[in-house]
Parts: C-alpha cells; sequence; structure tokens
C-alpha cells in the first residue's frame, strides 16, 4: 500500500494549520504547558487530594484534540482525520473511567527505570519535543505545544502512564501505541523528522509498562 | 557568477535549470502561440485540451487566505493558457472547496471542464457526497463524475447513469491508482457504458500499455492520466541527468515537457491532469500541450534515452 495516497496535504499546508490552530488556541498553551509540569510535580510530591487530577488533565487533552484538533478541524484538509477524532475521543474516555471514577492511575515516583523514562518521556513532551521540531524547520508559528496537537501529548500520555503507582490497563497503551506509528508515519511522509520521536517512545515505553507489577 | 544553493531550489526548478542548460532546445514564437492540442472523448466528438490539472494535495490548502491566493492565480493562469479539465475528489480534503472558491473569482472559466468523483461507501452516501460536491465548486453541473479508486462502483453507476439522463453529469468515469485492480478496470471498461478511465500512466510506470490504454482505444472511453510525473518521482529518478539534445525536435526545454509529452502522444490519451502550486511549472506544462509531440519512433526513442539512464 502506497502510504503517500493517505497523505493530501502538503508540509507547508500542514505547518500552516498547526499555526492556524496555535493561534485560535492560545493562550491556552501556558496552561496545557503549567499542567504538564504539573504531572512531574504530583508524581515528585504524590498527594491523596490530588490522585485523580493527572488522569483527568491527561482525559482532558486527549478529548480536546479528538474534538477540536482533528474533529472540528484538521478534518477538513484529512478525511482520515475522523478517525484519529474517534480514537482520541476514546482514550480519553478510557482515562476517565479508569483513572477519574475508578481512581487507578494515581502517580508515584519509585526511583525505578520506569519512573526515570516517565520523566524523561514527559520533560520530552514539554521541552524536547517542541525544540527538536523548531531545530527542524517548523517556525514558531507552528511549534507543537503539550495538550494542544497530538504528537507532544502522545508522549506525555507515555509519561504518564509509565509513573502510575500501579500498572495501567493494557487497554490504555493500545492507542497511544498506534497514534505514535501513524503521527511519525505521516511526519516522515510530509518532511518532520521530529515526530520520529514518537514510535520510539512507544517501544521504549511500552516494555517498563507490560514489565510492571501490578 | 554566484550559483544558487541547491537547497532553495525544488526539485522541479532544479530539473529546469539543469534541462535549460544542457538542452539546445528552440525556443517559441511568443507573439505566434499556438492553441492548446485538443482531443475528442470518444462517445460524443467534444474535444478538451490535451493537458488539464490536477489537484491531489496541491489545492489542499485548508482556509489559509493566503494559499488560496496563491492557488487562485494558478487556476488563473491555467484558463489563461487556454485548460480546461480540473479534476478532483472529496479524498483531496478542502481542494474541491479551494477549486470553487478560485472558480468563483476568475471571469474566464467557459473552458472549464469540471472532473470530479465519487468516493464512499453506500449509495445513499455517494449522493449526498456528489451533492455536497456540486457546492463546493459552485457548479450546477458536472462534465465527468468519476467512480474514485473502484469503491462501491455498482451504486454509484446506478446513481450516474439515472443523473447523466437528467443532465446533472455530462460524461460517467471510473478511476483507478496506480497499478490497483486494472482487471476489475478493465472488466468495467468491457461491460459498463462509461465516457472516462482515469488512470495512472508516466514514462516508468508504463503497465497501461499492456491492456488499458489498448482497450480504451478499441471501446471508445475517453483516457484521463492521473501522476504523468510520478508524483515528482520522475524528477528525482533524472536529476543532475542531462536532457537529450534531439529534445529540441519535439519541442522540450525541460524534463517535465519530455515526461509530459511522452504520456500526452500517446494515441489512446484523452488528457493528462498533471498537479503544481506553481504558476511558472504550470504555463511550462501548458507549453507541452501546444508545441510539437512525439511520434511512435520518437517515443520509442525518448523510451530508451530513459532506460540507458
Amino acid at each position: 500500500m502506497d502510504l503517500g495516497n493517505l497523505i493530501p496535504f502538503s508540509r507547508e499546508v500542514f505547518l500552516d494549520f498547526v499555526a492556524q490552530y496555535n493561534a485560535l488556541l492560545w493562550p491556552a498553551h501556558i496552561a496545557t504547558l503549567m499542567l504538564g509540569v504539573m504531572l512531574i510535580y504530583l508524581v515528585l510530591r504524590p498527594s491523596k487530594r490530588w490522585e485523580r487530577l493527572p488522569a483527568l488533565f491527561v482525559a482532558t487533552v486527549w478529548i480536546g484534540i479528538g474534538v477540536g484538533y482533528f474533529g472540528l478541524h484538521f478534518s477538513s484538509l484529512n478525511w482520515a482525520a475522523w478517525l484519529s477524532a474517534f480514537f482520541f475521543i476514546l482514550q480519553g474516555a478510557l482515562l476517565v473511567w479508569v483513572g477519574v471514577v475508578r481512581n487507578r492511575l494515581g502517580l508515584e515516583f519509585d526511583g525505578s527505570l520506569s519512573g526515570w523514562t516517565g520523566i524523561v518521556f514527559l520533560v520530552t513532551a514539554i521541552a524536547v519535543y517542541p525544540l527538536l521540531s523548531l531545530a527542524t524547520g517548523t517556525g514558531l508559528a507552528a511549534i507543537p505545544t503539550v495538550g494542544i496537537v497530538p504528537g507532544p501529548t502522545v508522549l506525555m500520555t507515555w509519561g504518564f502512564l509509565l509513573m502510575t503507582a500501579a500498572r495501567p490497563p493494557l487497554a490504555l497503551t493500545l492507542i497511544p501505541f498506534i497514534m505514535a506509528f501513524i503521527g511519525a508515519a505521516a511526519g516522515w511522509l510530509i518532511g518532520l523528522p521530529a515526530d520520529l520521536v514518537l514510535p520510539l517512545a512507544a517501544i521504549v515505553g511500552l516494555w517498563p509498562v507490560l514489565a510492571r507489577r501490578r | 557568477m554566484r550559483s544558487l544553493p541547491i537547497d532553495i531550489l525544488d526539485r522541479r526548478g532544479f530539473l529546469t535549470s539543469a534541462a535549460a542548460c544542457c538542452a539546445v532546445a528552440a525556443t517559441p514564437s511568443l507573439a505566434a502561440t499556438p492553441a492548446i492540442a485538443k482531443r475528442p472523448i470518444p462517445s460524443t466528438g467534444e474535444v478538451v485540451p490535451i493537458v488539464g490539472m490536477g489537484s491531489w494535495i496541491t489545492m489542499n490548502v485548508g482556509d489559509d487566505p493566503t494559499l488560496r491566493a496563491a492557488r487562485l492565480k494558478v487556476v488563473q493562469a491555467f484558463f489563461d493558457e487556454g485548460g480546461g479539465m480540473i479534476d478532483s475528489s472529496p479524498m483531496y480534503g478542502s481542494s474541491e472547496e479551494v477549486i470553487g472558491h478560485s472558480l468563483a473569482k476568475i471571469p474566464n472559466t467557459k473552458q472549464l471542464f469540471a472532473a470530479t468523483k465519487v468516493w464512499t461507501l453506500s449509495q445513499w452516501m455517494g449522493v449526498r457526497q456528489m451533492n455536497n460536491s456540486f457546492d463546493l465548486w459552485r457548479v450546477k453541473r458536472f462534465d465527468l463524475m468519476q467512480i474514485h479508486n473502484l469503491v462501491d462502483w455498482e451504486a454509484h453507476l446506478e446513481t450516474l447513469l439515472e443523473w447523466k439522463q437528467e443532465g446533472r453529469v455530462r460524461y460517467i468515469g471510473v478511476t483507478t491508482s496506480h497499478g490497483r485492480r486494472h482487471d476489475d478496470l478493465a472488466e468495467i471498461m468491457k461491460t459498463r457504458p462509461i465516457d472516462f478511465v482515469q488512470f495512472t500512466y508516466n514514462m516508468i510506470d508504463r503497465e497501461a500499455e499492456d491492456v488499458l490504454l489498448p482497450l480504451a482505444k478499441e471501446r471508445g472511453i475517453a483516457v484521463i492520466i492521473n501522476r504523468p510525473f510520478q508524483r515528482g518521482g520522475l524528477f528525482d529518478e533524472f536529476k543532475n541527468k542531462p536532457l537529450p539534445n534531439w529534445a529540441s525536435a519535439i519541442d522540450c526545454q525541460s524534463w517535465a515537457q519530455f515526461f509530459l509529452k511522452f504520456v500526452i502522444s500517446h494515441p489512446a490519451v484523452t488528457c493528462a491532469i498533471p498537479a503544481t502550486t506553481r504558476v511558472d511549472h504550470l504555463r511550462e506544462n501548458m507549453a507541452a500541450g501546444r508545441s510539437k509531440l512525439p511520434d511512435s519512433d520518437m517515443r520509442a526513442r525518448m523510451l530508451r534515452y530513459i532506460d540507458a539512464l
């Protein structure tokens, strides 16, 4: 199958779209970045009171990206955006169910390899990935911000899943795993090499998630 | 003279420059610009310009006003150059909407041959999608409605035959992408009353020469060729290779014209639809249709040259 058949837009148009979307949502970026930093704080200083908050935040941005980014905007450029919208909303709903309703996704930093990997992923999602994108020509207007656009959000989610006190249900890893590869394939086809970080994170992150004791 | 850094030229721009240096090409007189060649649609005898315009990726620019203005210039240049057929699909994101936006702003669209596609499962969804295309293009009638990649083709063909009777569409066609379902398409060509087929044909992808092109000729079906440059792959492939000196004998001034003339000179081809975002490339494409085309001996020579590179 020719993957090129699935990407009906150019790099120029995609970056222009992200720039427009960024402008539309600004200054929400500040809030999502602060919430991303809050995830790191909550994993280092766990609090019973705020136990459900990380899952609520991660769920909210998945649903927000599903509805806003894919459903309302990106679908005008790419018919396949509807599928992504569905999966992002589904992932958000799963996170709400497991993390908020059932309270099974509280954070805890135990100094293990898994925990450190999670921290690295979070920092990468918040800072490294956007800087990498800038360095590879994305431009400031189209900078990918965690919680706003899919790439860094998928990366942040891998970090989140690696830092939960108990092993998360495997169902929660499926969509981030698939989306990491789809995002990277699309990015590669239109010339966005920073997206190759995504499948790398999915592969590196999956094993610690699977290997952890429940 | 300071040389331009390669990275500020796109691949086609590079090839054009290289070809201009290498080819001993006759410059056509601008004062006596001949009209673009036209080919008849076998089912009616109506003629269409031999070079049209595709819209895959190039017209999918969303609602960005700057990019829309740039595409408007391309569409305007297309009609200024005597173009007719513009081809799109609901699969191409916002392309239909952008084309409709451009057409509404251009006064000289009398030659427009509006061609789009239906690309969805079920007859009901197809009707809905095609009705939406009328709105997006802002036209009352499509010259050509094609079933994209044979998706649910039997259901859509039923609708299209009715619509043709009613005058909502003038011609009906079926398309396929490179190398996919050629056998199925051939079967439809043999058994169904279609006016057009669309498939891939270029100097590298020549499978269509075996069955589809001869069959179209035999059955009196018009042929639209997509990907005449193999989606830019031909430019990549022959980057840094010289255009042959004898290309001037068929008025080729660039690789783009070399590739395009090969495609449109096939006797079964009605129209090729290269896509571009640039006015200069569009003019170069259109020029290929208004100058000398290779005969069968020259076509064979062109292939030998390409194969030897």
